[in-house]
């Protein structure tokens, strides 16, 4: 993977036809470990149980 | 005396969305206005620590006066290009003018069906009415009537020429061309520098003669006729073979969402085509077409148990309710 | 029974709230209110599957949105080019870009989480579907915004959105090179879209209730249970 800092300030990573500035790659990053920490982490106080209360 | 409960039903066969209705469920109580205090509360505080940590991107925009004096051997080319009608803007099509027949989906020539809803000549409109709102300058209103005095061909034919002359001078220096037959355009196009350079150019073109101007149609077109705009974009990589889509100027985070619409302009067909905007379009407006419609697309549909990152989410309810997703439960009663 | 009312005329006390099927109000009223199970549209008990932190992210979008609108009221005070040359100005846009970053992001992971958990189950594929178009609405919405921004940045994706635009005829009446209109866009029209079917879709996830895990089986009663 090759990187090229520009003069202006953005930083690109190139991987074949595939180039993102590494800002970019850090928010589809964090948007993915977001995800993924979403399906894992409970909501609220999940595990107890009242039965079927209306 | 035992509780016997019914056994409990073998899951849906697909075709059928036996769903069961969402009122029926057991609840527990939740807040939800405290719920959306909470994540205003949330969202406010990152927004105002992104704001402050990293603030927002501001490139000052490109003058016409930046140009001719960044570039001024690309604005001269540019008027000149205008004139003899080699210009994107010249020879584009719906909906500026008439020029060519522009881009087609397949069979279906939409740009050309859209029509001239935009009307713009390019040598009129984006150089020779600026040029003629300049008053006070013998030499170029002598070069104006001379040139519209000539026969459309001869016009053409000394444009192109001058055109030409210029990319074979060394650097497109103007001072530096061969001598030849160019009519008044030389005249012409250095006039449309020094008018640029002065700044006379920047409400010129938007306003058009009346006083409160706000479409900047034909100051973007010509600036995009020229290779400075596109050259500062590339630093940047803003290009659209560089996946600029994505991308914003500085570090700054761009629009990641749109990596699918920016992929297709990297890969052929499309990367060569000479309708690649059309066929990207209509592939996009497809694929969001069955985004839209993933409901009702078998296989597609189905994709949730295929990749069963449910059983994550509802492990919980799995457990407690002794209900395996995608598996047939054993008979008898299910724990509570 | 009868009643007397201000100007002495008797009647039954009923009169006005009557459920007369040719009144367009009693018709309308019928139908507001039938949009929501009773008791439905601010519930204060959630089912008991909800136990997942991926079900905050619609909310989350939510308040990003109200965030990304606010900042938006706030700019349009002082006008197209005031973040250009006030620094209280330019605090504000910077609100306004991040909390529209949040408002993304928070979005594609409900959209991520909602498609895993096949949300459009149980009648409910117009839920997906508002949704769908919302984002797409969104989408459209920041585009114009771009295009706003005065500066190189709008000048760039304008004369590049153009050739996109133009290719399919939509460029004929959509004029990104025109920053008036595509101002106008951005505050007035497509706000409006993208209110509209966000209200859509909230009313319909209040109408049918968050969607229940994948092969769950309905609850028997527990009032079957005690009787045996």
């Amino acid at each position: 993977m090759d990187t090229t800092v520009l003069g202006s300030g953005t930083t690109q990573l190139d991987w074949g036809v595939v180039q993102i500035s590494t800002t970019n790659l850090i928010v589809v990053v964090v948007m993915l470990a977001v995800f993924a920490l979403a399906l894992v982490v409970p909501l609220g106080r999940g595990t107890r149980d009242r039965g079927s209360r209306r | 005396m035992s509780t016997t409960l019914p056994k409990p039903t073998a899951p849906p066969v697909r075709r059928h969305d036996a769903t069961p209705d969402a009122h029926l469920f057991p609840t527990r109580p939740y807040d939800l206005v405290k719920e959306f205090c909470l994540a205003l509360a949330g969202v406010l505080v990152l927004t105002i620590a992104l704001a402050w940590i990293f603030s927002s991107p501001d490139e000052k925009a490109v003058t016409m006066a930046g140009w001719a004096t960044a570039a001024p051997n690309d604005v001269v080319a540019t008027a000149t290009g205008e004139l003899a009608g080699t210009t994107t803007s010249a020879g584009y099509g719906a909906p500026y003018n008439t020029a060519s027949d522009g881009q087609a989906l397949g069979p279906l020539p939409l740009q050309k069906w859209a029509g001239v809803t935009i009307p713009v000549n390019s040598a009129e409109d984006l150089v020779l009415t600026p040029l003629s709102g300049v008053g006070g300058d013998a030499a170029l209103t002598a070069a104006l009537t001379a040139y519209r005095a000539a026969p459309p061909d001869q016009q053409t034919a000394w444009a192109t020429a001058y055109g030409e002359a210029l990319k074979a001078a060394p650097d497109g220096d103007p001072a530096q061309v061969a001598p030849g037959d160019y009519g008044p355009v030389p005249v012409l196009a250095d006039k449309f520098l020094a008018l640029a350079r002065s700044g006379g150019l920047e409400g010129a073109l938007t306003s058009s003669g009346t006083f409160y101007g706000s479409d900047a149609t034909r100051s973007l077109l010509l600036l995009a006729d020229g290779a400075y705009l596109e050259d500062q974009a590339r630093a940047q990589n803003l290009g659209g073979d560089q996946w600029g889509m994505m991308n914003e100027t500085g570090n700054y985070p761009g629009q990641p969402w749109m990596w699918l619409y920016t992929f297709w302009y990297q890969v052929p067909p499309f990367s060569t085509s000479d309708n690649a905007d059309a066929l990207v379009w209509g592939l996009m407006m497809v694929l969001t077409l069955g985004l839209l419609l993933v409901p009702f697309i078998p296989g597609l549909r189905s994709i949730p148990r295929l990749v069963p990152l449910h059983r994550l989410i509802w492990r919980d309810w799995y457990r407690r309710t002794g209900q395996r997703a995608a598996a047939p439960p054993a008979g008898g009663a299910p724990p509570r | 029974m009868t009643v007397t009312d201000r100007t002495g005329t008797e009647g039954t006390g009923t009169e006005g709230t009557g459920t007369d099927a040719r009144s367009w109000t009693a018709r309308l009223r019928g139908r507001v209110t039938g949009l929501v199970p009773p008791g439905q549209a601010l519930p204060d008990r959630q089912p008991a599957y909800m136990t997942s932190a991926i079900y905050v992210f619609g909310v989350i979008t939510l308040a990003a949105l109200v965030v990304v609108v606010a900042t938006g009221v706030v700019l349009s005070l002082g006008g197209a080019v005031w973040w250009h040359v006030s620094a209280a100005g330019h605090v504000v846009n910077s609100l306004h870009l991040w909390s529209t970053e949040i408002f993304f992001a928070a979005m594609v992971v409900h959209l991520w989480g909602k498609f895993f958990m096949a949300a459009w189950r149980g009648k409910r594929a117009l839920t997906w579907m508002t949704g769908v178009v919302a984002f797409v609405g969104s989408i459209g919405t920041a585009f114009t915004g771009y295009l706003s921004q005065t500066n190189f940045d709008s000048q760039w994706i304008s004369t590049q959105a153009k050739d996109g635009l133009n290719s399919v005829g939509i460029g004929a009446w959509m004029n990104v090179l025109n920053p008036a209109q595509m101002l106008m866009w951005h505050i007035v029209l497509m706000p409006l879209v993208v209110g509209v079917l966000v209200v859509w879709h909230v009313v319909l996830v209040r109408r049918h209730g968050v969607v229940p895990p994948i092969d769950a089986v309905e609850p028997v009663p527990a009032a079957e249970e005690g009787s045996r």
